[in-house]
């Protein structure tokens, strides 16, 4: 099985300071893999690194997007993957079909599947699908990102930080989209704090402190808040 | 409570201060302001230079007059310039355009001729940088830049929220942040219209002038502030309260002025000076023609002097008919021309009324009226300028047709000349500075206009107020 | 592209500020084009006043000959009294931009006398009007364009960091610059087509030529094409993240690039070229026609002559007065100004050359200074315009002349030949 993302001896300095090193990290298909971390761990940092946008910064290591190197083609790298910002990027004047649209148009990628299908997979009500997306909760515009990173075929999907701000039903409904994705053979990296959700859908978990990525051996039942706490505290 | 006011502003006054941007724009306002004086004062002079130099000239040149015939001389004529006050360093108004010089001569009526604006390269499109300009345009403009968070920045970051949570009143920090950005900017004007004192030190009028400028200027910022609090305590996002006051700044500053003065003139047009002339003349064709021997005008005229005389030919007359018909003469074709002129009075008089109607949408252009009027370079001075010279010009002329039916022998008539000191004695009376109630219905309206501006943002802040 | 265009034209603020650039572009060329078929106006009224009163002055002023066919009319008082127009006629294209046109007279009357002493006379417009300003539509570009493109283009990268879409865009787009590229060209794409289109509608509704009309829309897409470049490099600097700072760097450039340069040029260039105000020529003319009237006749006649021989020996000035040496005097008071004129005639010619020089730097002057070269509304023009008048004055003078100094009266048919102003072609 071919790693979709795969990570290899990533290190940043930034302003002199390191915030990643020697960092590893793979995604398979059909897998599900949880970065957790305390604020300022690096999190975004590694994100932006994958997105491929550090340019001042000093960075060292390969990242490789379903086989491609982003250092060598980023273009193609990027357009097996989808990114969901934490604020989902929605144009608010635009509805879901004209905002799906317009993204597919600036990764050129044609409409290559129905985008109506897409937002019914996701799960977005067909009545809200013609209206501003102004008019959305930030569960409905979630699925929005996600029907996008549907109707773009992508094969790794990037999440920053998906249930932030979500009432649980749309949490709920969220993690089982995560799931489909899945299920559809996508490989999946989500950064977050929801442990709770993360343990439901993950296949692995990992934790990033002093800018390493360490595994986290959890499920439900030896989870305790006690653990958790000695987690973000570097102890594991 | 004046003094919860005050910590208000002084709190503001020290955020502005830390912010260094605000200080920085004050200061390029302030450098603006100096190149605007320097390139106000180099144009004042320049009219001032020309003043003086055509009067001076004229002067010499008529005291300068050899023996001549009166009738000549009354062709031969008088030039008088527009006395220009020094506080058109503030304000030039129209005299670039409207021409500062006009030709007296006998049965002639000239306006003013010469205006720069008719050579001025393309750069004379570009509009002139005067300190009035600096109050009109760029104080808002720099206000704005300066501003238009002060309200909204409280909003976001949820200070304002918890000021009024904690009871204070929100008219008070309306009043204190407008008090804020009020008295830098008054002292500002105090500081121009004191050094324009010093300087046009004995100027004619010149405190009425002044104060009724600087009390315009005033009205005119202080709305202005209004309108950036009440408009920045609006908008939800700082890039609102930008634009939005941005637009306004646009329409009102730039847009409005332009616009309402060419509908004006599109709507009542001006007649053009060649066809008023034409008109004139064939005015004057009807009414009688001296020339003419069988024109019932002058043989009517002519039957009245014999009468008066008792005589029965011309030639036994103990004055000069010539001189008789002249002056008969001066006075149809004034009548004539006078008749045009406040025919051309009322043309523009139809202009302003049109833009007056629709001054409330722009308070720039209310200052703009107040403050050409006080600078004495607006539309009813240069017609008081010109009703002046028309006088002195009707005056001199009849004083010549005096000197020709009683001082030349009628047999002789074509070859006398008389002595130059005829026209050393003639009566020219010099042009005076009219006082400001001649433009009393422009200043009127344009003090209602402010009024109006200062309320209205006032209400409206006062209303918003209220709200978080 | 078509997705750019799309996702601005669904904002309502966008379109409410693009449909104000449409209206007030087109209230600019309406005016431009009222103040010009004005101007057309009053030149069609005079021209129609001056050809009935042509016959009727000749009627009047003309003396019994033997039969009524013989009248005819003396060539002194002809010049005295018989005033010519002269027409200041747009061009097709000058409704554009408006210039010089409010001050200059579209109609003067010229009699034989002394030219300059005619030649000054200011338009009777409405003086504040003028002060001002023109709405045309070279104001509009000049001024509004750059405006519109600040409020479009000043947040280009802001905006999308305000609403977080920064990161997810970059991640999208595999080009950055093509991606920014395509925003900027889009956006100045409609503002370009708000300034064109209605040039178009006018073009095609008034069969406008091609040519001045090509240069109107490659001055137009030229100029804010320039703002756009300059919005684009203030707002998409590396990090050009705050809107409202962007907003008042580009006020602040747009203000010295539209008032204060051109206003410190002009200083510099009334300092650098100083000019003699018209008011001083006409004193001194005043001073040498009135100066003539004591000097002894021959005084005037001997440079007259040497500069005209061939009237050197028609019949000699006798009496107290005569029509001939009053001509001569006035034409000499001309001659003898005409170093004086021909310095201040170089001086703005000086000025003229200086700013085209200026327009090379600064892009608004280079604008508002073509769009005067299309609608013949600049100071160049001005000049041109004083050019012919004095052909045709020349012409008048040189027709006048025979039955002046061979003291023969005009008949009518003579008095039908007398050069008009449009007989003297425009150049």
């Amino acid at each position: 099985m071919t790693s979709l993302l795969s990570v290899q001896q990533l290190s940043l300095l930034f302003a002199g300071r390191s915030i990643l090193n020697q960092l590893n990290l793979t995604v398979e298909a059909g897998h599900v893999v949880s970065v957790l971390g305390s604020n300022g761990a690096g999190k975004s940092t590694l994100l932006k690194s994958i997105l491929g946008l550090h340019d001042s910064a000093e960075q060292t290591g390969n990242i490789l997007i379903a086989g491609i190197d982003m250092a060598q083609d980023r273009q193609r790298a990027l357009s097996h993957l989808a990114y969901v910002p934490e604020q989902p990027a929605v144009y608010g004047h635009l509805s879901a079909i004209e905002n799906i649209r317009y993204f597919l148009s600036l990764s050129h990628v044609g409409e290559q599947k129905e985008i109506a299908t897409c937002l019914t997979l996701a799960g977005l009500p067909e009545t809200a699908w013609h209206r501003p997306c102004s008019e959305y909760s930030k569960g409905m515009k979630q699925k929005v990102m996600l029907a996008f990173a549907l109707a773009k075929q992508a094969k790794l999907l990037l999440l920053d930080e998906p249930n932030s701000g979500l009432d649980p039903q749309a949490t709920e409904e969220l993690n089982q989209l995560i799931v489909q994705c899945k299920q559809r053979g996508m490989g999946v990296l989500v950064v977050t704090h929801d442990v709770l959700s993360a343990i439901g859908f993950s296949d692995r978990l990992l934790m990033l402190t002093h800018g390493q990525l360490a595994p986290i051996a959890l499920d439900q039942s030896t989870f305790t808040l006690d653990r958790l706490q000695r987690l973000y505290q570097g102890q594991a | 409570m004046t003094s919860l006011i005050w910590k208000i502003a002084c709190n503001e006054w020290c955020r502005l201060w830390h912010a260094r941007v605000p200080v920085l724009l004050l200061m390029v306002l302030v450098t603006l302001w100096a190149i605007a004086v320097l390139a106000a004062h180099h144009h004042w002079q320049d009219h001032a230079r020309t003043v003086d130099e055509v009067t001076a000239r004229s002067q010499h040149d008529w005291q300068s007059q050899p023996d001549r015939h009166p009738h000549r001389v009354s062709h031969y004529g008088d030039f008088v310039a527009k006395p220009v006050h020094p506080l058109s360093v503030i304000e030039p108004g129209i005299l670039d355009q409207s021409g500062h010089l006009v030709y007296l001569e006998a049965h002639r009526l000239n306006s003013a001729n010469f205006n720069p604006a008719t050579e001025a390269t393309t750069l004379g499109r570009f509009s002139l940088m005067t300190p009035a300009m600096i109050v009109q345009w760029w104080m808002p403009l720099f206000l704005i830049m300066i501003a238009y968070a002060t309200v909204t920045s409280d909003k976001i970051t949820g200070i304002l929220a918890f000021m009024r949570g904690n009871g204070i009143p929100g008219w008070a920090i309306a009043a204190g942040k407008w008090l804020a950005l009020f008295l830098p900017l008054l002292l500002l004007l105090c500081l121009q219209a004191l050094l324009t004192l010093a300087w046009s030190w004995h100027s004619e009028q010149l405190s009425v002038r002044l104060s009724i400028m600087l009390l315009a200027q005033s009205l005119y910022i202080a709305s202005w502030c209004m309108l950036v609090v009440t408009v920045s305590w609006f908008s939800r996002q700082l890039h609102g309260a930008l634009l939005t006051l941005l637009l306004v700044w646009v329409c009102v500053c730039i847009i409005f002025p332009r616009g309402l003065a060419n509908l004006a003139q599109i709507n009542h047009p001006t007649q053009p000076r060649a066809e008023a002339e034409y008109h004139a003349e064939a005015k004057l064709k009807t009414i009688g023609d001296s020339h003419n021997p069988d024109d019932p005008h002058f043989l009517a005229f002519k039957q009245g002097i014999l009468n008066k005389y008792q005589v029965s030919r011309i030639e036994d007359l103990p004055v000069n008919y010539q001189g008789l018909l002249m002056q008969e003469g001066e006075r149809l074709t004034t009548a004539v021309y006078r008749e045009q002129q406040a025919l051309h009075d009322a043309q523009l008089a139809k202009q302003n009324e049109s833009i007056r109607r629709w001054l409330w949408f722009t308070p720039a252009l209310a200052l703009q009226y107040i403050q050409m009027a006080g600078s004495g370079n607006d539309l009813p001075h240069h017609q008081d300028f010109i009703r002046q010279s028309e006088a002195r010009r009707y005056q001199l002329i009849q004083y010549l047709n005096q000197i020709h039916t009683f001082k030349v022998q009628q047999h002789d008539d074509k070859n006398t000349r008389l002595s130059a000191d005829f026209w050393k004695k003639a009566p020219r009376p010099p042009i005076t500075l009219p006082s400001l109630t001649v433009s009393q219905p422009s200043i009127l309206a344009g003090f209602l206009v402010l009024f109006g501006w200062l309320l209205l943002p006032g209400i409206l802040l006062f209303k918003v107020s209220h709200r978080l | 592209m078509k997705h750019e265009l799309t996702l601005l034209l669904k904002q309502r603020s966008i379109i409410s500020l693009l449909f104000l650039s449409l209206l007030l572009t087109g209230f600019s060329l309406f005016n431009g084009w009222q103040n010009i078929s004005h101007i057309h106006a009053q030149i069609n009224e005079a021209t129609r006043a001056e050809n009935l009163r042509k016959p009727d002055f000749f009627e009047h002023h003309s003396h019994e000959g033997p039969s009524d066919s013989d009248k005819t009319m003396d060539a002194g008082e002809l010049g005295y009294y018989l005033f010519h127009n002269i027409y200041h006629a747009p061009g097709e294209w000058s409704f554009i931009a408006l210039g010089n046109r409010l001050v200059i007279p579209s109609v003067q009357r010229i009699r034989l006398l002394g030219l300059q002493g005619q030649l000054y006379d200011g338009e009777s417009h409405h003086p504040e009007y003028v002060m001002l300003g023109s709405f045309d539509y070279a104001f509009l570009l000049v001024f509004f364009a750059p405006l519109l493109c600040i409020a479009l283009m000043h947040d280009l990268k802001a905006s999308e960091q305000q609403a977080q879409r920064l990161l997810f865009l970059h991640s999208q787009v595999k080009e950055p610059l093509y991606f920014w590229g395509k925003r900027v060209l889009s956006r100045w794409l409609l503002i370009t087509l708000t300034f064109a289109l209605p040039v178009l509608v006018f073009a095609g509704l008034y069969k406008l030529s091609l040519a001045p009309l090509l240069r109107v829309l490659a001055i137009t897409a030229l100029y804010i094409f320039f703002w756009a470049v300059l919005c684009a490099a203030v707002s998409l600097r590396k990090r050009a993240l705050n809107a409202n700072f962007n907003a008042m760097l580009l006020t602040s450039i747009w203000l010295m690039l539209c008032v204060v340069l051109p206003n410190l040029s002009q200083l510099w260039l009334h300092y650098r070229y100083p000019v003699q105000d018209g008011s001083q020529i006409a004193l001194q003319h005043r001073q040498w026609v009135h100066g003539a009237w004591d000097l002894p006749k021959e005084d005037t006649l001997r440079p007259f002559y040497a500069l005209y021989p061939q009237w050197k020996d028609t019949p000699p000035v006798t009496g107290r007065f005569h029509w001939k040496w009053y001509f001569a005097f006035q034409h000499m008071a001309d001659v003898k100004l005409q170093p004086q004129i021909v310095e201040r005639e170089h001086t703005l010619m000086q000025r003229d050359r200086a700013t085209g020089l200026l327009a090379w730097v600064l892009p608004t002057v280079w604008v508002q200074r073509n769009l005067e070269e299309i609608a013949q509304s600049n100071v160049t023009h001005l000049l041109a315009h004083r050019k012919r008048i004095e052909r045709f004055h020349t012409a008048l003078r040189h027709a006048a002349y025979p039955f002046l100094f061979e003291e023969k009266p005009l008949t009518e048919q003579d008095f039908q030949h007398l050069p008009t102003f449009e007989s003297t072609g425009s150049d």
